[in-house]
């Protein structure tokens, strides 16, 4: 049993332990900048120091983080000197890399606001020697990272390995970086294989995304020219949405649904993938989110909720026979084309441009494509009840996007690279899962690899930003009542 | 010779061109200067004749009209006493010899040799005159003793002393205008002469001997020593010891005071001498001193200069001794050239010529004795009058310390104080070497004698030989080319001529020591070796050229131990380096080398740590750990085998290796039997070529008569030593990345700083325990053992004790080495290093060598002790440079932090950064871009951070040049503050 004290209060301690996990056991706060959970600490960035008095009398200031508590020892983690060597500690790392988030809530926390001094080794991810990746990589691999050189010419090099040939499948070290330059600007080649990879999926998807809607449109147009189901006039593709399915069934009941069956498989695939069907497939979403402006734009991201209650509008007038919100589903934006090209096959005219036809063909689709000039995907982010309806079950999903939060450097790279926007810059740079479409677009530019799509629980606690709480459900109900007021005063006025 | 015209008039004869001669003004105020100068100063007890002699052309007359009196004085047989006086004779460079009449007042100018018969006639006439008629006007009470013998009684000889007059040369007659244009020119012309100011000390002083000496009767014989506590007062001991056995031994009485002091200033001169009725000062008075006291100063009232204050500030009118006299002879204007040498010129240079004196066997001592350097040194000059007489009133008896005097301490309670400091006083006459005998251990004593006999034969102690001594190690090839030139000129001479160990005379550039009477001769060129071989070693005449010169008073010295940088060091260490070749191990030898050694070869470990720990050694390296500390943990430790690690990687340790390797060798078996070590590495890093091979041969030279290596003089004890080059290790002087490049196994460990505990002591080289040193610190071993740890301890403070190595340097210099008592004051350094006009213009110092701190003037207080300086989280400095006026401190401070940041170890990345981000500041600071005082408490509050996130000691020191001069010299960094200047114009506008 070792007695030792810490500010004054007595305590006492099992094993021989460093003074931090004996300060944090005992409630004391002591800031930290390189020390990371599973590595051993060196004390290499003097952000921990404390005030130690040994037994014998010396008075040093030491790390908290790799100084083993002994017997009689006292430690005082707040006197002026420790509190100003950390602070310029803090200053000193903040000059090395003033952009750099990380860094910079950490000198903030420590009462640095700007750069104490200018170093002549900023860059966009500048390394600031900290050591972490050297020691991760001695831990937890081959131990072929370090530092070489002296100076201004010390820099982190891998001895013997030619970045240009050589291909490394060891990424260990990348999470630990905590400015991202490990990846990003050391010129090591360090997760270039990795980023390679993610970029040639991402390729991928785009690819099937433009097969899908290639094969979208030939089946609309095949439908509108063979007829393939003159009874209910439903394409091939209507059958695979369940928005439209559900809104059926609650209208007009089993019987009529019974043809939207394979729908199902697109509610269980988001169950499983998640929003796969708006990254990947939606062919609308492809046409949709040609342009625009990636990220967010729009300040009140609320707005988002608006197609859930879309969503459940049409369930509720669905409940009274009324289906005309299927105009806003995407699907049907899509296939009201084939409509025109049913016309143009089978009577051999062109069909009349009147104002109804522009009215219900082609304007919503022009307004929404040029919603993309406010944000990209305006109407996949904040109008469309299917998204709305698969954003529900995703939140449910096994596959999950999830960042590791100490891996991040809040470089908001993801941020700027995501189609729907779905990424908060504000919250960690997490996105709602009912708003990720799975597209990967983030992956590869993340300096720390701290981005993977995880499989796991549909229950496990993942942050959700767009959820509805109590008062906005309250207002979501009032919302959708009156729009349902809205829509029966109208039906009454113009439906007669 | 005689003046031909009769003598009746009390004018003396005045050369007739003298009437029309006009006197330039600024020549009058010269005199009228030194008039009153010389009424000031001057003792009005006796009648003087005072001539006044400067440097420059006419010191030849001047002294030529000495003696001329002297001779006169001696025909008439009368009681005046002849003088020379030193003054400043600026603007009477054409009024020699200058001559002054005491107590008459009269001051004659251009006296020549004719005239002193007259003059002295004329002078014993108006002591005459004044004597009938003090008695006339007082009381007709005691006449004088002898018709011819004058005193004057004292207040009558100051009420003719008020108005001096002219008698040879004219009273000067100016026109009034013309006074005027003349005072104006002569102020423009020369640069105002600034204020002379008596120094604290001096004041001090005669504070001092006011208070003391005044108050005894002028007929007795009375020395006080006056001495502070601790260290001084056992050197008061065996002062006042000496000073007893030496009157006993002259048989003259002689009452000894002593007085305890506690000014400042006097505290680290002491002991203190002062004498009466013969009122000398003396400082730092050592034991040997107490016979020539004694004997010049007690019995015939000299004064000895080399014990005097020595201040330029003084101004001191003293009578100069003969040596000085002949010394102001041999200086020449510039304009004459060298030819006109003294063997060429039958001038008093030839004075000099001592015949063979210099290399007699007992040449040491006949230059020590008074008569025999009068009468053999200097046989054609006359001596001074026979002695008086010690007046045989009172016995020898120690001192009174009732009657009042309350200052005055028993003997007994100086003993107690002495003995409070030391523990234990010292004992004189036991060998501690033999003292400490174990009987098993006879045969290693005997192995030893038998060594220093064959020594002895090999090069007998008192043999002529000529030891060239250099400063720095820059002048090291120089003084191996002179001692090379030296041995080409010697020709037929049988002369050893070897570099010597000792540590230098600073401004001596190449010096040169002459054994065995020791005589130094400085600032040599290699043109010189042919002149001091033919002139000195072949003819025995001491060539006053190349004397070194007091840098204060002037003065020529003629020893090495007199030399005043030599005199203010307390050399325990270093004591006999001046007489040691370095690379002779039979010298070594012959000055009591690996005695030490011997001594701890015959002692159980445990008493060595004993006598080590009483000596309070500390580590010199720097961090200052106690050194018996570091034995005892190593000595504990069970693991085998141990290593001694002996560490130079400074200049400063390289310096003292390079002059004393065997010492270290000595040191490192004292420490090795200490802890029972069996293997020992000197490590060298940055060393030169030069030290690397006398280290070598110094080895080899030892291995070779079984000092070092197996069964060391058949005491059975083994000691392997090797050399090691460490150059290729970083960072310098770090001792764990030495010890990690030492282990065999992972030559290329990791250098960072390894974490402590374990300490090297319990898992150093291969993880065996291991005592590191500095060279330093293993250099104190030897005398340690060898003098016994009383005599260490006696010096230093209580909790660090002895004695160590210094450089110091001013501004422009080189380092000049000391070895200086632990706790010295650095204002008492400076005292003694650097004369008043030189210490007026300093504005601080930098302390340290790798990671220096400043310190301005005034924090001099400051003494140079491990806790005085842990205060301000400095190790002990081991060099000193004084910074004067014109230092510009930042660029100083800049230069210091680049060299740290450069010097660091790359592993540690935060401290780098943080120097970096620190002279990042200083150029902004400089450059004008820090606008504001905020600003720069932002630089020391980062600074103070850089200094508490350090790992190392090296790091955390690498910031002291800035932290300790932005609290010392605040001054020199507000001045780039913008703000100020305008504030500073506002302020004189205001005015």
């Amino acid at each position: 049993m070792i007695n030792l004290t810490i500010d004054k209060k007595p305590l006492q301690v099992d094993k021989p332990v460093m003074i931090l996990t004996a300060a944090r056991e005992n409630g004391f706060e002591i800031p930290t900048f390189c020390d990371v959970g599973d590595l051993t600490p060196d004390g290499s960035c003097r952000v921990c120091v404390v005030e130690v008095t040994y037994p014998d009398g010396t008075r040093k200031i030491q790390p908290a983080c790799d100084t083993p508590v002994c017997d009689g020892m006292r430690v005082r983690t707040a006197t002026a000197a420790v509190r100003n060597a950390r602070k310029q500690a803090a200053g000193i790392l903040l000059s090395l890399a003033p952009d750099q988030p990380k860094i910079r809530r950490l000198a903030e926390s420590l009462g640095v606001n700007e750069p104490i001094f200018k170093s002549n080794r900023i860059g966009p991810g500048a390394c600031i020697h900290c050591g972490i990746c050297v020691r991760a990589c001695a831990e937890k691999s081959s131990g072929i990272l370090r530092f070489s050189g002296t100076g201004g010419d010390r820099r982190l090099t891998l001895p013997g390995i030619d970045p240009k040939r050589e291909k490394r499948e060891c990424e260990v070290c990348i999470p630990y970086c905590p400015t991202g330059a490990l990846k990003r600007d050391l010129g090591l080649g360090i997760g270039a294989e990795k980023a390679a990879r993610q970029r040639l999926r991402n390729r991928l998807r785009t690819l099937t995304r433009w097969l899908f809607l290639v094969l979208s449109g030939f089946a609309a147009v095949s439908t509108a020219t063979s007829d393939l189901s003159p009874s209910h006039g439903i394409s091939i593709l209507a059958r695979v949405n369940p928005f439209e399915g559900l809104v059926i069934l609650l209208a007009h009941g089993p019987n009529r649904a019974l043809p939207y069956l394979p729908a199902l498989a697109v509610v269980l695939t988001t169950l499983i993938l998640g929003r796969v069907w708006c990254g990947w497939i939606c062919p609308t979403g492809t046409l949709l989110t040609l342009f625009g402006k990636k990220g967010r734009r729009i300040r009140y991201q609320g707005l988002r909720r608006a197609k859930t209650i879309l969503f459940l509008s049409a369930l509720i007038f669905a409940l009274v026979k009324l289906t005309f919100f299927l105009y806003a589903d995407p699907l049907a934006l899509f296939t009201r084309f084939s409509a025109a090209i049913r016309a143009l096959t089978l009577n051999r005219q062109p069909p009349a441009i009147d104002g109804e036809s522009i009215l219900r063909l082609a304007l919503p689709f022009a307004a929404l494509f040029l919603l993309n000039g406010i944000e990209r995907g305006f109407y996949c982010r904040y109008l469309c009840p299917l998204g709305g309806f698969l954003g529900l079950i995703s939140k449910f999903a096994f596959l999950k996007r999830v960042v590791d939060r100490h891996g991040c450097v809040q470089c908001g790279e993801c941020g700027k690279s995501c189609p729907t926007g779905a990424i908060a810059d504000d919250r960690n740079y997490i996105s709602d899962p009912g708003e990720c479409v799975q597209c990967g677009a983030c992956q590869p530019d993340c300096p720390a690899d701290a981005i993977r799509f995880e499989f796991g629980s549909p229950f496990r606690r993942v942050p959700i930003e767009f959820d509805f709480g109590r008062f906005e459900w309250i207002g979501a109900a009032a919302l959708v009542t009156l729009i349902t007021l809205a829509a029966l005063i109208v039906t009454a006025l113009f439906g007669r | 010779m005689i003046q031909s015209n009769p003598m009746n008039s009390n004018l003396p004869a005045v050369p007739s061109e003298a009437s029309n001669y006009e006197m330039r003004y600024a020549t009058y105020r010269a005199l009228e200067k030194l008039k009153s100068t010389i009424w000031m100063d001057y003792d009005h007890a006796k009648p003087t004749i005072a001539v006044c002699v400067w440097d420059g052309a006419g010191a030849v007359d001047s002294i030529n009209v000495f003696t001329s009196f002297e001779s006169a004085v001696e025909r008439n047989q009368a009681d005046i006493r002849v003088v020379l006086q030193e003054i400043d004779g600026t603007n009477l460079e054409d009024q020699t010899a200058v001559v002054f009449l005491l107590p008459i007042h009269e001051l004659h100018t251009r006296v020549t040799p004719e005239m002193t018969p007259a003059l002295t006639d004329h002078f014993i006439e108006q002591l005459r005159r004044q004597e009938e008629e003090s008695r006339r006007i007082i009381r007709p009470g005691k006449g004088p003793k002898a018709a011819a013998k004058a005193v004057p009684t004292r207040s009558e000889s100051r009420g003719a002393g008020e108005r001096p007059v002219f008698l040879s040369g004219t009273e000067p007659k100016f026109p009034f205008f013309r006074k005027k244009r003349e005072r104006k020119e002569a102020l423009e012309l020369r640069a105002p002469v600034p204020e002379k100011t008596d120094s604290p000390l001096k004041s001090a002083l005669t504070a001092l001997s006011n208070e003391l000496v005044r108050k005894y009767p002028a007929d007795e014989n009375h020395v006080v020593i006056c001495t502070a506590e601790g260290r001084a007062a056992a050197k008061a001991v065996s002062l006042y010891t000496a000073i007893r056995n030496a009157a006993e031994n002259e048989n003259i009485p002689l009452t000894i005071h002593i007085k305890k002091i506690g000014n400042g200033y006097l505290r680290h001169m002491s002991p203190i001498v002062l004498t009466a009725p013969t009122e000398a000062v003396y400082l730092n008075v050592h034991a040997e001193d107490a016979d020539n006291i004694v004997r010049r100063t007690v019995m015939r009232g000299e004064i000895l200069e080399a014990l005097t204050f020595q201040d330029s500030a003084g101004v001191t009118p003293r009578s100069l001794s003969i040596t000085e006299l002949t010394d102001l002879a041999s200086i020449r204007p510039e304009s004459e050239s060298e030819d006109s040498a003294p063997e060429t010129k039958p001038d008093p240079i030839a004075l000099l010529v001592p015949g063979k004196a210099v290399f007699r066997d007992d040449a040491r001592e006949l230059l020590e004795t008074p008569e025999i350097k009068e009468t053999i040194l200097y046989s054609t000059l006359k001596p001074e009058n026979a002695p008086e007489k010690a007046r045989p009133s009172a016995a020898v008896k120690p001192a009174e310390t009732d009657g009042g005097e309350s200052g005055l301490m028993t003997v007994e309670a100086l003993f107690a104080v002495a003995a409070d400091a030391a523990n234990e006083t010292i004992e004189s006459g036991t060998d501690p070497v033999r003292a400490g005998n174990d009987v098993h251990h006879a045969g290693t004593i005997e192995e030893y004698d038998a060594i220093r006999e064959k020594s002895a034969t090999v090069s007998p102690l008192n043999q002529p030989q000529l030891l060239v001594i250099y400063g720095t190690d820059d002048e090291r090839e120089t003084a191996a080319a002179f001692a090379a030139e030296l041995r080409e000129s010697s020709g037929l001479i049988d002369i050893k001529i070897s570099l010597s160990a000792a540590l230098g005379i600073p401004g001596g550039g190449v010096s040169l020591r002459i054994d065995p009477a020791g005589i130094l001769y400085t600032r040599l060129r290699r043109s010189d070796s042919e002149r001091i071989m033919r002139m000195t070693v072949a003819d025995g005449i001491v060539l006053p050229e190349f004397l070194a010169r007091d840098p204060r008073s002037g003065k020529r010295i003629l020893l090495y131990k007199d030399h005043p940088w030599i005199r203010q060091q307390t050399r325990l260490i270093s004591a006999d380096f001046a007489a040691i070749a370095s690379e002779s191990l039979s010298s070594v030898i012959n000055h009591e080398g690996y005695r030490g050694s011997v001594r701890a070869l015959t002692m159980r470990p445990d008493e060595i740590l004993t006598e080590i720990k009483s000596s309070r050694l500390r580590g010199r390296g720097g961090a200052g750990f106690p050194a018996w500390r570091k034995l005892e943990l190593a000595a504990a430790e069970l693991a085998v085998p141990k290593t001694v690690l002996a560490v130079c990687a400074d200049w400063l340790a390289e310096a003292i290796l390079a002059r004393a390797p065997h010492l270290i060798l000595e040191g490192m078996i004292i420490a090795a039997r200490t802890i029972g070590a069996k293997k020992g590495v000197l490590a060298l890093q940055n060393c030169s070529v030069y030290t690397k091979k006398i280290c070598q041969k110094a080895l080899r030279d030892a291995a070779a008569n079984r000092l070092i290596g197996a069964n060391i003089l058949q005491s059975g004890f083994r000691f392997d030593l090797s050399i090691l080059n460490l150059d290729g290790v970083k960072p310098i002087g770090d001792e764990s990345a030495m010890i990690a490049a030492l282990s065999a196994g992972n030559p290329k460990a990791k250098t960072a700083p390894r974490r402590r505990p374990p300490y090297p002591t319990q898992s150093g080289i291969n993880g065996k325990p291991t005592a590191v040193f500095d060279v330093r610190t293993i250099a104190a071993l030897p005398a340690i053992l060898r003098e016994g740890s009383a005599v260490f301890a006696a010096e230093g403070t209580r909790s660090s004790g002895g004695t160590f190595f210094i450089a110091v340097r001013a501004r422009g210099k080189n380092f000049s080495l000391a070895e200086i008592p632990i706790g010295r004051r650095l204002d008492v350094l400076l005292l003694n290093s650097l004369s008043y006009d030189e210490r007026k213009r300093i504005k601080g110092a930098r302390l340290g060598n790798r990671h220096p701190c400043y310190l301005s003037a005034d924090q001099f207080h400051f003494a140079l002790d491990e806790t005085t300086f842990e205060t301000i989280q400095s190790p002990l400095p081991s060099a000193i440079e004084w910074l004067d006026e014109s230092e510009n401190i930042p660029r100083r401070v800049r230069t210091d932090l680049k060299r740290s940041l450069d010097e660091l170890d790359p592993e540690s990345r935060m401290s780098a950064f943080g120097l970096e981000a620190l002279i990042d500041r200083l150029d902004a600071l400089t450059r004008g871009e820090i606008g504001a005082e905020g600003d720069l408490l932002a630089l020391r509050d980062l600074a103070e951070g850089v200094r508490d996130m350090a790992q190392t000691r090296a790091e955390r020191e690498a910031v002291l040049p800035l932290i300790s001069t932005l609290a010392y010299f605040p001054d020199d960094f507000r001045a780039f503050l913008p703000e100020t200047a305008p504030r500073a114009e506002t302020g004189e506008d205001a005015k």
